[in-house]
């Protein structure tokens, strides 16, 4: 394939395009809505796809840039859109989600009002992510950062409830602030060290100011990171995030795994790997705090998934809880750290995708909002029951799930970083992870209703019917919409798929390798 | 690929993909489904059979599949071989126990029984099997959390709370494993032929061997482990029981003997001592505990308990005592391999007991659960006497706490003998239902008597060379004999004294002053409260910071509420959402014309 530098304005654009389609389309054309959400959908995951040997084995690097803000004397302060491995890592998880959560949105939305404006800013929402992750330099990326937050909103507050705007609202404050710090931080980075292109190991300009003024480079470590934290749902930065749940289900299912929290956490991949190096920013000492930042964000959401009694509630904690595993990855301080972080930002992305797909499905199927209403569901849901229970033992780390790979990862950077004692927390987390999960998973499966569990003492087993059998009245097969099981039923898939074919060549975690070798070389 | 190597995948891809038919199956509505699980199960008992053609032919047996997870490789050596058919069996045994008998006479849900069955045998020989540590974690992974479905299978209120402390156990055995094996294989353990070398060398080594022993520990039933051993036991259906018992304790033995240096200096000895002490503790103790229960089950769970702690015994001598690591390896080994089909046998003959106990085939039941139980105590000519006579040789001049150990270790014999005099006594008070024609279940059961006959006594001679012949001589027949003689006497004193009532009355045998479970049901009782009063403590701080930040928040409130009116007149003058997006497209599109048309594009 013949790498042309336009690819990543065009893969920008593309979403563009469907967004500019979609908006005017009267609510009725849902056919014509559908084709042109997939038709987009798909070129985004071939073009993505297509575009994998080239930059990771053949160490191509297409590049567009424009000039944006002029300067005094030198050369301008240019938009750069550039695919390095990073990027394109990013971008596939959100190619492949894309795919997946608009076929769930198209489900799950039928026959609801306002889908045009829904899908419209899906795309666009799309459009920001594919920006954020090709951005090649801090300005590009504040850019379609901010654009994020802005097209995220009206998805938030789709519903136009009262909860619904004033979470929408909450987010919006929560992210514009963070926003403003990245802001600062971005424009002051850029007046004393130019425009700082992302590079493998660290911008050159930047550590030559790091060495001049050390202590303002640490302020403005700081601003980036607390202002990207923000998105990246840090504690205590994260409350808009469980709030954010009254959102429609394939919107929480992206926010969660591709879009807001992994724009917030790609964020400070990019800060701490490619502009600041990791080396830079060990010798600043700006890694230590955050991976112990990381480490309270990480057992604190554990925590609080574990008070929960609402399915999504609960899956928010346990998003708070993991994407910290990225952070915590990043900021080791060893190559196989990052690379078990930087894996993570995928694993993660398919893993809670599932989840909330599955969640979504409960919900709308049989009406459980909370977890106990999940007891027998796996008699009466049995694929969607199936798909959580993937995702489930993936999120505690069993094998052979994604999860498990990196945990492993992590581990085994844990313990070749300064800082064995992350070992600690990944073990603290796998329990907490397992102490709130494996009972969901048993209640599915196992579970019974209280009505049932009075007349029990005389029930021997004698007369149980044979498993999957239809029973009357709760027992009931539940109908499983095709639309909203099969992309559970993917990620679900992929979730298995990406762990067990862990050292494939192009699978994620040797792509991470591959990327965090550059971040360390 | 060669033979052995395709037998190795065989061997673990069988059972799932029949497994997989039968989880399928509910997608083909409900008679067909039905009539393809009924199927799958039958067919189910011959799944076992690659595992047991490739301990036959392929001794040295080695697969690699680099691509699979962080690149895995399986290979066969004594243990393995040893182990890996017992496992077959067992499992195969358990099957068709469970599936080759009228529809009728089936367990309920026997199709999703024998689907739990095959994933956990396939998840126990992988870790026999296993050579690195990422195979041997998924291996036993799956093993792990498939059982917890062999205990809940009947559903009841019992079932239910053995699985719950079942599954609670297994997190913290999973967890102390991951991270020992974490540990191991960042020391330059990955493979586990490198593995305990990795560990003695690492800057960690107690450590590893603390998780290690925990981990496995909780699967081997080492005190204070092993509380699930006597829940699970009686609650899941006896053929699960059998594997559990016969099988599955045993893994954990092998994570010990693949990952621990055992007889290396490096390991604290502090950690050797404490497992033999526990080990001994346990051999013990679980016969107090065991003679006070009533169900048949739960006796013999804690017989299993008693028996492991004779191997965990080994395992610790084998740790301490360099001389003979080898030697109190193979012994544990050989006592696995007597012990999981003695076990089996006497699991399995539990439904045989109700079932053919009348008649002429009362006869032959009588002599097979005879002859089990002899096995298990240890009896001269029977895989028992083979077993103990090798484990005493290889503890010979080891002594604790003044005693030699080859003096203690027969006493465990004593014990059992007790248990299954108990065991005897409450089985043939259990309750009877005659079924007329022979089916999978007694002949399952009656190929694993067989079986305990012969095959320990050939794996021993041929297979594991370290474990040594059984000597023939008066004195080695009179050491098999006198332990149990020991426990006669001592059962027919107890039952003299309890038919006088000379007993005191908390001693009753009736499974209430020792409640199966033992130090759980107060663990239990702590945990509950314990966590009760912790919640309601934590909702009260949380209370506290909620009202100490609302405080903080409506200062904030006010000034949000201000911009908020702001923003609303914004949002009402751009119109609706619809028109709102149209603007950011705009937008978006006039600044990529213009953009382009500076970067001079155009």
């Amino acid at each position: 394939m013949v790498v042309n530098d336009l690819i990543p304005l065009g893969l920008v654009l593309l979403s563009v395009v469907v967004a500019a389609i979609i908006f005017p389309l009267p609510q009725r054309v849902a056919r014509l809505r559908s084709t042109v959400n997939l038709v987009g959908a798909v070129t985004k995951l071939v073009l993505v796809v297509l575009l994998v040997p080239p930059v990771v084995a053949e160490g191509a690097r297409p590049e567009f840039s424009v000039p944006f803000l002029p300067t005094g004397g030198g050369e301008a302060i240019s938009l750069v859109l550039r695919v390095d491995p990073l990027a394109l890592f990013f971008a596939g998880l959100s190619a492949v989600l894309w795919l997946l959560t608009t076929i769930y949105a198209i489900g799950y939305l039928k026959g609801t009002a306002y889908q045009s404006r829904f899908f419209g800013f899906f795309s666009l929402c799309v459009a920001a992510t594919v920006g954020i992750s090709f951005s090649g330099n801090l300005i590009t990326f504040l850019v379609f950062y901010e654009l994020l937050t802005l097209v995220t909103y009206p998805l938030v507050a789709h519903w136009g409830d009262e909860k619904s705007l004033k979470a929408a609202r909450l987010y919006m404050r929560y992210a514009l602030g963070g926003g403003v710090a990245v802001l600062v931080g971005v424009v002051w980075l850029t007046m004393e060290a130019g425009p700082a292109d992302f590079a493998e190991g660290g911008a050159a300009d930047v550590a030559d100011f790091a060495a001049g003024s050390p202590t303002v480079a640490v302020i403005i470590f700081a601003l980036l990171v607390g202002g990207l934290g923000v998105k990246s749902a840090l504690v205590p930065l994260h409350s808009w995030l469980p709030a954010a749940m009254v959102a429609p289900a394939p919107v929480s299912a992206l926010l969660h795994a591709v879009a807001v929290v992994k724009a917030g956490v790609f964020g400070i991949v990019r800060v701490v790997d490619d502009v600041y190096g990791i080396e830079v920013a060990w010798e600043l000492g700006g890694l230590t705090p955050l991976l112990i930042l990381a480490s309270i964000t990480i057992i604190y959401g554990s925590y609080q998934a574990l008070r929960q009694t609402e399915i999504k509630r609960r899956l928010a904690f346990s998003t708070v809880s993991q994407v910290s595993y990225v952070v915590l990855g990043v900021t080791m301080f060893s190559m196989a750290g990052t690379a078990g972080g930087v894996v993570h930002l995928v694993h993660q992305g398919i893993m809670k995708i599932t989840l909330f797909f599955c969640a979504g499905l409960f919900a709308e199927s049989m009406g459980a909002h909370k977890i106990s209403d999940l007891r027998g569901a796996g008699r009466r849901m049995p694929w969607t029951s199936a798909a959580f229970t993937v995702g489930a033992f993936g999120m505690i780390g069993l094998p052979p799930t994604a999860g498990f790979i990196s945990k492993w990862q992590l581990g085994l950077g844990a313990l070749d970083s300064p800082h064995p004692w992350v070992l600690v927390v990944l073990v603290v987390s796998s329990l907490l992870n397992a102490a709130y999960f494996l009972p969901v998973v048993y209640s599915l499966w196992f579970g019974q209703k209280e009505d049932e569990q009075d007349s029990e003492q005389e029930y021997d087993g004698a007369d149980a019917p044979e498993p999957g059998t239809a029973r009357t009245g709760d027992d009931a097969r539940v109908h499983e919409p095709a639309l909203l099981l099969i992309p559970a039923l993917c990620t679900a898939g992929f979730t298995l798929i990406v762990g067990l074919a862990a050292s494939l060549p192009f699978s994620p975690l040797e792509i991470s390798r591959f990327i965090a070798e550059g971040v360390f070389s | 690929m060669r033979t052995p190597e395709i037998l190795i995948a065989l061997s673990l891809l069988i059972p799932l993909v029949v497994t997989a038919v039968i989880a399928l199956a509910g997608t083909l509505g409900l008679a067909r489904a039905r009539r393809v699980r009924r199927a799958a199960a039958m067919f189910s008992p011959l799944t076992v059979l690659p595992a047991v053609l490739l301990t036959l032919v392929g001794p040295e047996a080695e697969l690699e599949v680099p691509w699979l997870l962080l690149g895995t490789a399986f290979s066969m050596d004594a243990a393995a071989r040893a182990l890996t058919l017992i496992a077959a069996l067992l499992y195969g045994a358990a099957l068709m126990a469970v599936t080759w008998v009228k529809l009728r006479d089936a367990e309920s849900g026997s199709g999703a029984l024998s689907a739990f069955l095959m994933v956990c045998f396939a998840g126990n020989i992988g870790t026999y099997l296993a050579a690195d540590a990422v195979s041997f974690y998924l291996a036993f992974a799956i093993m792990s959390f498939s059982a917890a479905g062999l205990v809940i299978h009947y559903r009841h209120q019992a079932a239910r709370r053995a699985t719950r402390i079942y599954l609670v156990m297994s997190v913290i055995s999973e967890t102390a494993i991951l991270a020992g094996l974490i540990l191991t294989a960042s020391a330059g353990g990955y493979l586990i032929a490198d593995a305990p070398a990795a560990v003695a060398a690492s800057d960690h080594t107690g450590l590893i061997v603390v998780l290690l022993l925990i981990g496995f520990g909780v699967k081997a039933g080492t005190v204070p482990l092993h509380v699930w051993l006597p829940l699970a036991h009686p609650a899941a259906p006896p053929a699960a029981s059998a594997v559990l018992s016969g099988a599955m304790v045993k893994a954990g033995l092998m994570g010990w003997i693949r990952f621990l240096p055992l007889g290396d200096p490096a390991i604290p000895a502090a950690a050797g001592q404490t497992l033999l002490a526990l080990a001994l503790i346990g051999a013990f103790a679980a016969v107090v505990a065991g003679v006070l229960q009533s169900d048949p089950k739960v006796v013999l769970a804690y017989s299993t308990i008693s028996q492991m702690g004779f191997i965990t015994a080994l395992v610790a001598v084998a740790m301490l005592v360099p001389e003979v690591t080898g030697a109190a390896t193979a012994a544990a080994v050989l006592y696995a391999v007597h012990h999981g089909l003695a076990k089996g046998a006497l699991f399995l003959g539990v439904p045989v007991v109700k079932h053919y106990a009348g008649g002429r085939t009362g006869i032959l039941v009588a002599i097979g659960m005879a002859g089990a139980a002899l096995a298990v105590a240890g009896a001269p000519l029977t895989s028992g006497a083979y077993g103990k006579y090798v484990s005493k040789e290889a503890v010979e001049g080891i002594t604790v706490l003044g005693l030699g150990l080859d003096q203690i270790l027969p006493l465990v014999a004593t014990g059992s003998t007790l248990l299954l005099m108990r065991f005897g006594w409450v089985i043939t008070r259990a309750e009877r239902a005659p079924r007329r024609r022979p089916d999978g279940e007694l002949f399952s059961w009656l190929g694993v008597c067989a079986a305990g006959v012969a095959v320990p006594w050939i794996i021993g001679l041929r297979w594991i060379p370290q474990a040594g012949d059984f000597s023939w001589t008066a004195s080695a027949l009179w050491d098999a004999t006198w332990p149990i003689l020991l426990g006669v006497g001592l059962g027919a004193a107890i039952a003299f004294a309890a038919r006088r009532d000379l007993l005191p009355q908390w001693l009753s045998a009736d499974g209430q002053t020792v409640p199966p479970g033992d130090i759980v049901v107060a663990e239990e009782s702590l945990l509950v409260r314990g966590g009760r009063s912790t919640s309601a403590g934590l909702d009260a701080a949380h209370g506290v910071t909620a009202r100490v930040r609302s405080r903080g928040a409506s200062g904030g409130h006010r000034l949000a509420e201000w911009t908020r009116r702001g923003a609303s007149r914004a949002e009402a003058a751009v119109g609706s959402w619809e028109g709102s997006g149209v603007v950011i497209v705009a937008l978006t599109a006039v600044t990529v014309v213009l953009v382009m048309w500076a970067g001079g594009l155009w």
